[in-house]
């Protein structure tokens, strides 16, 4: 029977050390400080060098996940590679994560291959990198997450730049005890594509109502039908990590599903960095303690994923 | 109750501290100190009760609240 038990062992993280201040642009998009700390919710935003490849950002997601791990990170058993972007190297061909298996040296046994999300991207990959490893026999896995949106957006657009950022993580995947990957929900609403896009001059341009109205009426009920297809109740969950579009989104969510909104954003000294917000969260907690996670990423698409990452035997 | 109050009340409850009832009818919402973020709760408040879905790219038609009550009266679901 094919090993069922995946899970996030390690995530490493990258964040570029340039970064815009909000406050220094509110003026210019006729902002208040209360609506930039209570609405946005973002107080700076991650830059990466303008010759910074998002295979090089791959690299040093890498380079810290090998720092944390040392030798349990163990390159050369790994099955397989995914990356998570729409910004890719060299206008997409070859995809990008055989340039960062290339980058980083990794055996022929280890297939490489992207995937081009958004914000659901993270928490899909979970269901992609797990199902291929079953089909396949794989046992360990890395997944990328590296989407630098300052490559298309307006630094004049009050819609998107005072909210993206770009990062880069990168998630160990293989049999463990603790954050199972467990059952998804995932859906997409390709009728409002339109709504988060790249204009004909190649500009990230996002209708902010249609998004927003998207998730506050998906996003809820794939809560509930995640926590029906894993067996939970939403008082068993121990963590809502769901993706922090804006602090607007975010507060509205967790009005509509009953549970406490963060105080700040985790994300508010780097912006929302679309398929790495997720794990960059995650990062954030403490794997080593048994507890159960609900993950939802949703936006570009417009689409939705999400899951529940739970210690095994629930 | 009366289109008009439904619509204030959506406005009451889905602004945070904002009292729906002090809106002039002719007053533009945004003069009046709604802001596009509260505008896009208050048309998802109005479609999800109402029954009444402003178009994408129509909302400055109806940016006043004697107009979206209009809008309303005409597209209740």
């Amino acid at each position: 029977m094919a090993n069922s038990d995946f899970a996030i062992r390690a995530i490493g993280t990258y964040v570029p050390e340039a970064y815009v201040e909000n406050s220094s642009r509110i003026g210019k998009f006729d902002y208040s400080q209360d609506a930039l700390k209570n609405k946005i919710g973002v107080m700076r935003t991650a830059r990466k060098a303008p010759d910074e490849t998002t295979s090089d950002m791959c690299v040093k997601a890498y380079n810290d996940l090998a720092e944390q791990l040392g030798d349990a990170l163990q390159p050369e058993s790994l099955d397989l590679v995914v990356l998570v972007t729409q910004h890719p190297d060299n206008f997409g061909l070859p995809h990008t994560s055989a340039i960062v298996h290339g980058k980083l040296g990794l055996p022929s046994r280890c297939f490489a291959f992207d995937i081009s999300l958004g914000c659901s991207g993270y928490v899909s990959a979970l269901a992609t990198v797990k199902g291929h490893l079953m089909a396949t026999g794989g046992k360990r896995a890395l997944l990328f997450t590296a989407d630098p949106y300052s490559v298309s957006l307006s630094e004049d657009d009050k819609n998107t730049s005072m909210i993206f950022g770009d990062a880069a993580t990168v998630t160990l995947i293989e049999p463990g005890e603790n954050w199972q990957i467990g059952a998804f929900d995932s859906g997409t609403d390709g009728s409002s594509h339109k709504a988060l896009e790249r204009d004909e001059e190649g500009v990230l341009r996002m209708n902010g109502r249609a998004v927003f109205g998207f998730c506050a009426l998906n996003v809820p009920k794939s809560v509930k039908a995640t926590l029906e297809k894993n067996g939970l109740h939403k008082d068993q969950v121990d963590a809502f990590v769901l993706h922090p579009g804006s602090k607007y989104i975010v507060d509205t969510l967790s009005a509509r599903l009953k549970i406490p909104a963060p105080e700040t954003l985790p994300c508010r000294d780097y912006g929302n960095t679309i398929s790495s917000s997720i794990p960059m969260m995650l990062a954030e907690l403490d794997s080593s303690i048994k507890r159960t996670v609900f993950v939802s990423g949703f936006g570009v698409g417009l689409g939705w994923s999400s899951c529940v990452l739970a210690p095994g035997g629930n | 109750m009366s289109t008009e109050m439904q619509v204030r009340k959506i406005i009451s409850e889905t602004v945070e501290g904002f009292d729906g009832d002090s809106i002039k009818l002719d007053a533009p919402f945004l003069d009046a100190g709604l802001d596009s973020l509260d505008m896009a709760s208050v048309l998802l408040g109005v479609q999800e009760e109402l029954g009444a879905e402003v178009p994408e790219g129509d909302e400055d038609k109806y940016d006043t609240l004697e107009k979206l009550v209009a809008f309303v009266d005409a597209n209740k679901g």
